[in-house]
This record gives C-alpha cells, structure tokens and sequence, in this order.
C-alpha cells in the first residue's frame, strides 16, 4: 500500500468515498452544532417559552425564517476561521485597527459578562425550584464550567460538550408530550401570520428578542475562535458548513419544541413569570418528570450558554494579547486563556450570588448592550468577508453572498434600534396592553 | 483527508482527524496586508456604523438625564 499523498499523521483507512465522507464530516462536526445550540441557552428558554406561552403556535414561522438568516451569518464565520486560521477579535484588531478592535473587543467582553450572570440566574432560578440552594448549586455549576475546559484536549471538550447539545433532545419529547395538533403545527410554521390582537407593542418586542436570542454577537467570535481552534482545512469547508447547517436546523427545531412547550401554558391560560414557574404549574398535564426533565434542561441550556460565552471572551481577549489560546494547550501552557475563562464565570457567580443583586438592570443592560455590538459586530464580519486582498477569490463573497448579508445587517439594525430605543425611551413607545 | 492509490486499494482512502493533520493549509494572513483598503464600501459601511453608535450613545444620554428627572416625567 503506497500513499501518493504522503502523510505520516495518525487516520483511519476506509474502503470507498462515502465512507470516508462520513467520517471525514464526522471529525470535522461540532463546532456549528455547538454555536447554534449553546444560543438556545437560558435566555432563550425564557424567550420561547414566554412566545408560546402569550401567542401559542402563532409564531413559529418565525423559527423557519430565522433558519436561513443564522445560518449564512455562521456560514460566512466558519468560511473566514477557515481561511485565515484566526479568530474574529484578532481579524479585527489587524484589518481595522486599534480604535474599532478594542471597541469590538471591550463591548464583546461586556455584554458576554452580563449574558453569563443572567445563566448563572437561570441556573439558580432551577435548582431553587427543585429545592436546592443557590449557595450549593451556583458554585457546583462554575466548578463544573472550568472543569469541563481545563482537560487540555479540545476533543474532550468538544465531545463533553455535544452530549451537551444532544441532551436538547429531550425538548422534542415533551413537545410530543404537549399533543399539539400537528396540522396546526406545519401550518403555523409555514404560514407566517399575525396573530390575534394585532400587531402590538408586546409582538413587535418579543419578536425582536426571538431574533436578538437566534443571532447572538459572541457566536460569531466563538465559531470563528473554535473552528481555527479545531485546525479546519481548506478541504473541510463543505463540511463545516453542513455541520453549521444540521446546527442551525435543530436550534430551531429546539426553540420551536419550547415555543409548543409554552403553548400549554397558553392553551390553559397558564400565568407565570418564569420557566421554572411554569415547569411547576405543568405538571398536571406533563406530570413530575416533566417539571423535572424542564427544569434540568433550563440547567444545561444555562450551562451550555456559559462555556460557550466564556470561552468566547477568553479565545477574544488571548488572542488580542497574544497569548496562547487554545483548548489543546494544558492550564500550565496558557495559563492567561484558563484564568479568563475562569474569572468571567467565578465573576458571574459570585454576582448572581450577592443578595439583592441587580438582575433586573443586568438584564435590560445585556439587551442595549446587544443591540450596539451585533449589527457592528456583523458589519465587520461582512467587510473581512468582502476582502479579496485577505482572502483572495477562493473565499470572498459571492454577490448572491452579499445580497443575502447586507439584507440580514440592515433588518438587524432596525431592529436593534427599536429594541434600544424602547428599552432607553420606552416613553417614546405606545403603551403596551399589559 | 489523503487518498491512498494503488492497485487494489484504488478505492481506500485514508482519513486524517484536523488535529492530526500534518499538512497545513498555507492560510490567509493578515500579518504583512496592514489595515483593510479603504474602498467606497468600507468607508460607507464604518460611516453608517460610526451614526449607529452616535444614535445609541444619545439614547443612552437621554436614558440618564430621563432618570436623573432632567424632563420632568417623574
């Protein structure tokens, strides 16, 4: 057996292309499951089930629409991680100088921090439903956060972290559970429809956060971060963008099984506050399992959310430095990276932790703070994915690309404005009916 | 990913995990490139995000004078 491509690294010999086009794909995965899956985290869970929960299945169109827009936005990340093997901050930093890298950077690193402690509530938020308290739950989960990064093996994180993601599974089960009419389902999410009462101020808003929960600035620094991470080849872009895909596919699948999860709660008039609230006042139809598998999945959305978040900061924040920043390296070998990641979690909950802490505002902070990082953020994305000079022909955008994009960037914009401008000035705003 | 050729094995190929790969892809560096050329597009889209960031940080403004009772709402 002569090898014309010579190569004396470890693989494995299959017998014909489509075996090896599994695998090869197989090796390559994980990287668009986890981006697109981490974003279904604790917020997210708030925000699909309140969807169901207020309009039933009348917006989940909205999941199909959202679909193609998260995908070519994470498309044209993998594309650029691939062809530059560095991560968004760094691009940034060197095509755009000091000024708008630190702006990215400072802005990234703050809104990812506020976005953490509000996991770290959904966390508590939990396991005090179940009876445990914050002050054991809390720190359990931040032990397990850094854990989880610190084995010096990409391949261990990545795998720990799929289990993860596969664990999201259960949502279909008890979507099945809520024995929604099917019917009502596909028409519902094909057919885009207004649903009853108008469009309102509350739909406009919520509608924005379903959107503002899909397309999350520190996906497109940590998918970028993880893909150079990962070593993907030129070769292996056609696999990254089926992994991207099959990830975009079922977070929306997800968050459209919590929406059907929320419409229990609507067809029974159900009021609550929070999912754990309404995990509580499920269970005569979903029974005690079912108010657990709720309240353990809003634990793994949270925790999911926050190894993704914080290693977003950390991969940012290295690079910038140039420190070593990588999963492969041991604590030892990148101490600066491991002591990022661990002080954004230890930070985040030791804030959720403090009496009285101001939830609230961090939230309303995280909302603002999203509305000024995403569009520039995806702005910056656009232009290095239009430089031919830095990525030659082989990568750049293709006009079809840019139609796409620069479409998606402007109703982004727009629709942070809004969500700012209510959030800032919600005098300026009609009043809303609740 | 490698392709392995020869006689009977035409049909196996050898399948290398990323991280396992000692052929490296000559990547795209932005080390000696410097800043991004400033064409039309560039300077129009770091313009627009430039009165993005103008607008947010008034709204910001208006939030804190509106809180500290600057308006009279209160």
């Amino acid at each position: 057996m002569t090898e014309i491509n010579t190569s004396p690294a470890k693989g494995i010999v299959v017998r014909g292309r489509w075996l090896r086009n599994l695998l090869t794909y197989l090796m390559v995965f994980g990287p668009g499951l986890i981006v697109m899956e981490a974003d279904n985290d604790a917020g997210a869970v708030s925000t699909y089930v309140q969807a169901g929960a207020q309009y039933g299945t009348t917006l989940l169109w909205l999941m199909l629409l959202l679909l193609p827009i998260t995908y070519f936005v994470q498309e044209m990340v993998a594309r650029l991680g691939i062809a530059t093997g560095q991560g968004h901050a760094a691009m940034i930093f060197k095509r755009f100088g000091r000024w708008w890298g630190i702006f990215s950077l400072f802005d990234l690193l703050l809104v990812n921090f506020l976005t953490l402690v509000t996991e770290f509530a959904g966390i508590s938020l939990a396991f005090s439903a179940m009876g445990v308290s914050p002050y054991e739950s809390v720190p359990i989960a931040a032990g397990l956060l850094i854990a989880m990064v610190m084995t010096g093996s990409y391949c261990r994180w990545e795998w720990f972290t799929i289990c993860l993601c596969l664990l999201d599974l259960i949502w279909f089960g008890l979507a099945w559970a809520t024995q929604t009419n099917t019917g009502q389902v596909i028409r519902d999410t094909v057919i885009p429809q207004v649903p009853p009462g108008g469009v309102t101020p509350d739909l406009v808003f919520l509608v924005i956060g379903i959107v503002g929960t899909t397309i999350a600035p520190w996906q497109l620094f940590f998918q970028q971060s993880c893909v150079a991470d990962k070593k993907l080849r030129f070769s292996d872009l056609k696999w990254a963008r089926l992994d991207t895909f099959i990830g975009a596919c079922f977070t929306v699948l997800v968050g459209g099984a919590m929406m059907l999860v929320g419409n229990l709660g609507f067809q029974h008039h159900i009021n609550f506050t929070d999912p754990a609230q309404l995990a509580g006042a499920l269970v005569p139809f979903l029974g005690q399992g079912g108010r657990i598998a709720i309240l353990l999945l809003m634990c793994n959305a949270a925790i999911l959310g926050a190894t993704a978040i914080s290693l977003a900061s950390a991969w940012a924040w290295s690079e910038v430095m140039g420190w070593p920043h990588s999963l492969r390296r041991s604590v030892r070998q990148s101490p600066g990276f491991y002591a990022v990641y661990a002080l954004c979690v230890c930070a985040a909950a030791g804030l959720v932790l403090i009496p009285n802490a101001p939830l609230q505002t961090i939230i309303i902070g995280v909302q603002v703070l999203a509305g000024v990082i995403l569009p520039s953020a995806i702005i910056f994305l656009q232009l290095l994915l239009n430089d031919r000079e830095l990525l030659g022909d082989e990568f750049v955008n293709k006009p079809w690309n840019n139609v796409i994009n620069w479409t998606v960037i402007v109703v982004l914009f727009i629709l942070s404005l809004i969500l700012a401008a209510q959030v800032l000035a919600p005098e300026l705003f009609p009043k809303t009916s609740s | 990913m490698a392709q392995l050729r020869n006689g009977d094995n035409a049909h196996l190929f050898k399948v290398v995990h990323p991280l396992d790969d000692v052929e490296r892809d000559q990547k795209k560096s932005p080390e000696n490139l410097g800043r991004i050329r400033m064409t039309p597009s560039v300077r129009i889209s770091l313009a627009i995000l430039r009165g993005y960031l103008l607008i947010m940080i008034v709204l910001v403004i208006y939030r804190v004078f509106d809180l500290a009772g600057a308006f009279g709402h209160h």
